[in-house]
């Protein structure tokens, strides 16, 4: 038998509701795991492993209900998402000590589930990066190669569950930080439609184009936990009020005559080779499983950088206006007034990153850039989903890279933040159209770092992006064949 | 500089109490003569990560 923290978690849930297995067997296993690799990887900010096993010995001793299958069921929390009572740091030294009082919509959900936290995971400081090297508080270490990173900004969540530290993970994705991560250290990741997912208690870095969503083992449990976390919330106003609907039910139908796009310029120019090759590759196994493939066009893509940095930065300034040292959070000691106590509590609790962000998204803001800068990344927003929502009216998924390179070595990039901005590249305009994509692993490099192939559908399709994620998975068996190796 | 090189602008800021039952961005009653910090909450506070739901009365 394969080891408790190899196993999916749909593997999980007939093993522990066939009494296989119990939940403190479960929790245990994973806490053992976190011990072992913790050290190497680096993905935790802060461990709830003990209380974890508390719960888990409560819940085996009830009498277990059909309502609740992942009653016992373990999951990680990217730290930007409040948990009352254990920290929420953002991995910022602004929010080193913040305990919320409240619990996020998500959060909920996963407490009626009776599911158990192991822990909060690491991610660049705020949500803003693409390596989690701008966490305040540690750099996380990919699985498979422990001197490269692990992607970002729910680089925690991601290296945990490649780790196999944590049976799947919740993350967050305003530019590609659920798919890049995914696609980096090898397992799947889905940033879902703008408004599927309640946004309450997701602390915000860019309102307009945040998504919480599942980062899991395979595609089955990207579905089931997509489940359990999407649905109106009354207290998140851009929280879409549509039919419930059981993801994992559409995961059999096959790819036949599935309309698939491809869109070149997403395969042109500072594409690493092996991954276009890999994506080729992909594309053909689609063709033979019988899909309709088709190169389409999404010119407006080369834009989108541009676009997104100038919305998203803008967005971060006024979001992060509340960090002034005096309800919550970091203040400083070195104050004589009030401006030096606000100034002084941001300076030194902000860091580069996150300041480089206020910065460029105040002046975009500010009068006499406004009409340059946000006004035009507005209207250009709107011309990047008429042209998604134009090629999603002819095909039903479009296929592309989700970075243009595999993981890169710790250190690489982090000090040149443009060359940082370009991993986003193939992301970005996913979030300005407000449409969902799944990140799946379709194959490795020579160096054997996971290649991610990313799909993307029609605004609430996450059905057929799931379904075409599925299909390609029982195809190249990706982790049958690829595990991490925790290279040094 | 010279009088005339002054550019007059004027701006106001008009304050008006609602005449709600509960505030306007979330759910805590606005009844006045309360013990202290009995008619607040995470949204009025605005603590990370709370999202504020516009009160239909006032719209
Ligand atoms: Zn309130």
């Amino acid at each position: 038998m394969k080891d408790i923290t190899e196993l999916t978690v749909h593997e999980l849930v007939e093993k522990l509701n066939n009494k296989e297995i119990t939940a403190e067997q479960i929790t245990k296993a994973y806490a053992d795991r976190i011990n072992e690799k913790e050290k190497d990887v680096q993905a935790f900010i802060t461990i709830t492993a003990d209380e974890a096993l508390e719960k888990a010995k409560k819940i085996d001793g009830e009498i277990k209900d059909n309502k609740n299958i992942f009653a016992g069921i373990p999951i990680g929390i990217k730290d930007n998402l409040c948990t009352k009572g254990v920290k929420t740091t953002c991995a910022s030294k602004m929010l080193e000590n913040f305990v919320a009082p409240y619990d996020a919509t998500v959060v909920e959900k996963i407490n009626e589930e009776k599911m158990i936290s192991l822990g909060k995971l690491n991610m660049d400081e705020f949500a803003m990066g693409s390596s989690t090297e701008n966490s305040a508080m540690k750099i996380t270490h990919n699985p498979w190669n422990l001197n490269k990173v692990p992607g970002g900004s729910s680089g925690g969540s991601a290296a945990a569950v490649a780790a196999d530290m944590v049976p799947w993970a919740l993350g967050s994705d305003t530019g590609g930080s659920i798919r890049e991560p995914a696609s980096f250290c090898g397992v799947v990741g889905l940033k879902p439609t703008y408004g599927l997912i309640s946004r309450y208690g997701l602390v915000a870095f860019a309102s307009s184009l945040d998504q919480v969503g599942p980062i899991t083992k395979d595609v089955t449990d990207c579905a089931m936990l997509l489940n359990i976390i999407a649905g109106h919330d009354e207290k998140d106003s851009t929280s879409a009020n549509i039919p419930k609907v059981d993801y994992t039910k559409s995961l059999k139908n096959g790819v036949k005559n599935l309309k698939i796009g491809v869109p070149k310029e997403f395969f042109g120019e500072g594409i690493n080779p092996e991954v276009k090759a890999k994506l080729e590759e992909a594309i053909n196994i689609y063709k033979e499983m019988g899909a309709e493939v088709e190169e389409c066009s999404l010119d407006v893509a080369k834009y989108a950088l541009a676009t997104y940095y100038i919305i998203a930065c803008a967005e971060a300034s006024s979001n992060l206006g509340r960090f002034d040292g005096i309800r919550y959070g970091y203040r400083t000691k070195n104050y004589t007034n009030l401006k030096e106590l606000y100034r002084n509590s941001r300076s030194e609790g902000f860091g580069a990153e996150v300041k480089r962000r206020i910065i460029l998204g105040t002046y975009v803001l500010s009068s006499g850039y406004y009409d340059a800068y946000y006004k035009k990344a507005q209207q250009v927003r709107t011309f990047v989903k008429r042209e998604f929502e134009k090629n999603l009216s002819k095909y039903d998924v479009l296929l592309t890279p989700v970075s243009p390179t595999t993981a890169f070595d710790i250190g690489a990039k982090s000090n040149n933040p443009l060359e940082m901005y370009l991993a986003d590249i193939c992301t970005v305009s996913i979030n300005i159209a407000g449409v969902p994509a799944i990140s799946i692993p379709c194959g490795v490099d020579i160096e054997g770092m996971p290649i991610g192939m990313q799909l993307i559908g029609n605004r609430f399709a996450e059905e057929t992006i799931l379904n075409a994620a599925f299909a390609f998975e029982q195809k190249i068996n990706f982790r049958q064949n690829y595990r991490p190796e925790f290279k040094k | 500089m010279a009088r005339e090189d002054y550019e007059v602008v004027i701006g106001l800021e008009v304050h008006a109490e609602l005449s709600t039952k509960t505030k306007i961005f979330c759910s805590c009653p606005t009844k006045f003569g309360g013990m202290p910090n009995t008619q607040t909450c995470p949204i009025c506070m605005a603590m990370p990560g709370t999202l504020p739901v516009l009160n239909e009365k006032v719209v």
